[in-house]
């Protein structure tokens, strides 16, 4: 351990480690939390996508759709906090946290969904614009794993913690290029398993193989990816969850060294490792 | 001062020799029990009831505030969502 830099592949080993620490039960926790909000976000999409042009005649009930996706996803929200608080707790001791994860204080709730709901404004607003969805993506990793040992909240808390957690942007972007990688990898390989899946299952005169054959084809010019939409929102989803932990754990991995950073932390514990170390060689 | 603390062991720890003296319950504490709270040494379990205290006083009203903004975003984010997608299947 060297205090004196913070590499962003140091972040992504550490985050897959403490993956490992917290799968058994957080994980779970996590995506009990978020299939709701990934189904409800497929069906909303599938549903306007379905309408095209006319879309634009079936507001109400297309809000009342985006009402209910929104609602899964503050639930959704909780569940991340939730494991995010499991990481932070890896982070600071080897021993299991017990049912501590779920004690969420009122502080660090309410200023996670303030700022969470800040984003998603901020994402859907400029959507169409393309070029911002990454940095909405850094700034929702950030906002899960800042929220945690958050005193209150204050309308301005977000914007002062960004700018504090935006000392090292190249582990940002190290590990936004990492999400959005692994994610299209995922999907790629989800749906060439899900197509094998298909293969074997016809191969066994399978009567409903053949139905979801013409659901599985590919897109012509682009064969790794389904020429349906609702295959690909669905792959993207399943994508996206499979993602999901290993990203909020390197949020959580970034902002705990930051933090130490900050404290002195990390210093106190290269220190007492070179005591051991010179202790046992002594 | 300092060489009175030095005759004097930690309250939280009794090995270690105090290097500290708590300005609100006046315990003798070790450097590693004292910190400094806007320039003054507390112990602990002092400084944890300060900032109970600044906590409660200071968070309420914000925390109203802070649920109605995120009530108000709450119903502004479908609506974004509901505009986002539409016009992107427009374009599609």
């Amino acid at each position: 351990m060297n205090p004196t830099r913070l590499s962003a592949f140091e972040v992504l080993n550490d985050a897959t480690e403490t993956v490992a620490r917290t799968a058994t039960p957080w994980l779970g926790v996590l995506w009990l939390a978020s299939l709701p909000a990934h189904f409800l976000l497929v069906y909303f999409y599938y549903q306007v996508f379905g309408m095209g042009q006319k879309a634009g005649q079936y507001g109400s009930y297309l809000f009342g759709l985006a009402a209910l996706s929104m609602a899964a996803w503050v639930v959704l929200l909780l569940g991340r906090l939730v494991y995010v608080r499991a990481c932070f707790m890896a982070q600071q001791s080897t021993r299991s946290p017990g049912l501590e994860p779920l004690r969420l204080r009122s502080g660090e709730t309410l200023g996670f969904l303030y700022t969470a709901l800040l984003i998603e404004v901020g994402f859907h607003g400029l959507f169409l614009a393309f070029i911002f969805i990454p940095f909405f993506l850094v700034l929702g990793g950030l906002a899960a794993a800042t929220a945690y040992g958050q005193e209150k909240a204050t309308l301005l808390q977000p914007f002062k913690t960004f700018q504090r957690a935006a000392a090292y942007p190249r582990i940002l972007l190290v590990n936004l290029l990492f999400l959005c990688g692994a994610c299209a990898i995922t999907w790629v390989n989800l749906y060439y398993a899900l197509r094998l899946a298909v293969e074997l299952a016809a191969s066994l005169n399978s009567g409903d193989a053949v139905l979801w054959m013409h659901l599985l084809r590919p897109r012509p010019g682009f064969e790794l990816l389904p020429a349906e939409s609702l295959p690909s929102l669905l792959l993207l989803a399943g994508a996206t969850l499979a993602i999901e932990p290993i990203w909020l754990a390197a949020n959580v991995v970034y902002i705990h060294k930051l933090r130490a950073r900050d404290t002195g932390d990390d210093l106190r514990q290269w220190h007492r490792s070179i005591r051991h170390a010179q202790e046992t060689a002594v | 001062m300092a060489q009175a603390l030095k005759s004097q062991a930690c309250a939280n720890h009794s090995e270690r020799a105090a290097r500290a003296v708590c300005m609100s319950c006046k315990k003798a504490v070790c450097q590693e029990c004292a910190t400094q709270w806007e320039g003054i040494n507390y112990c602990v379990h002092c400084l944890r009831n300060q900032r109970k205290q600044t906590t409660v006083r200071s968070s309420m009203p914000e925390a109203v505030v802070v649920l109605v903004a995120s009530v108000a975003l709450f119903f502004l984010a479908g609506y974004l969502m509901l505009w986002s997608s539409v016009n992107l299947a427009r374009m599609l």
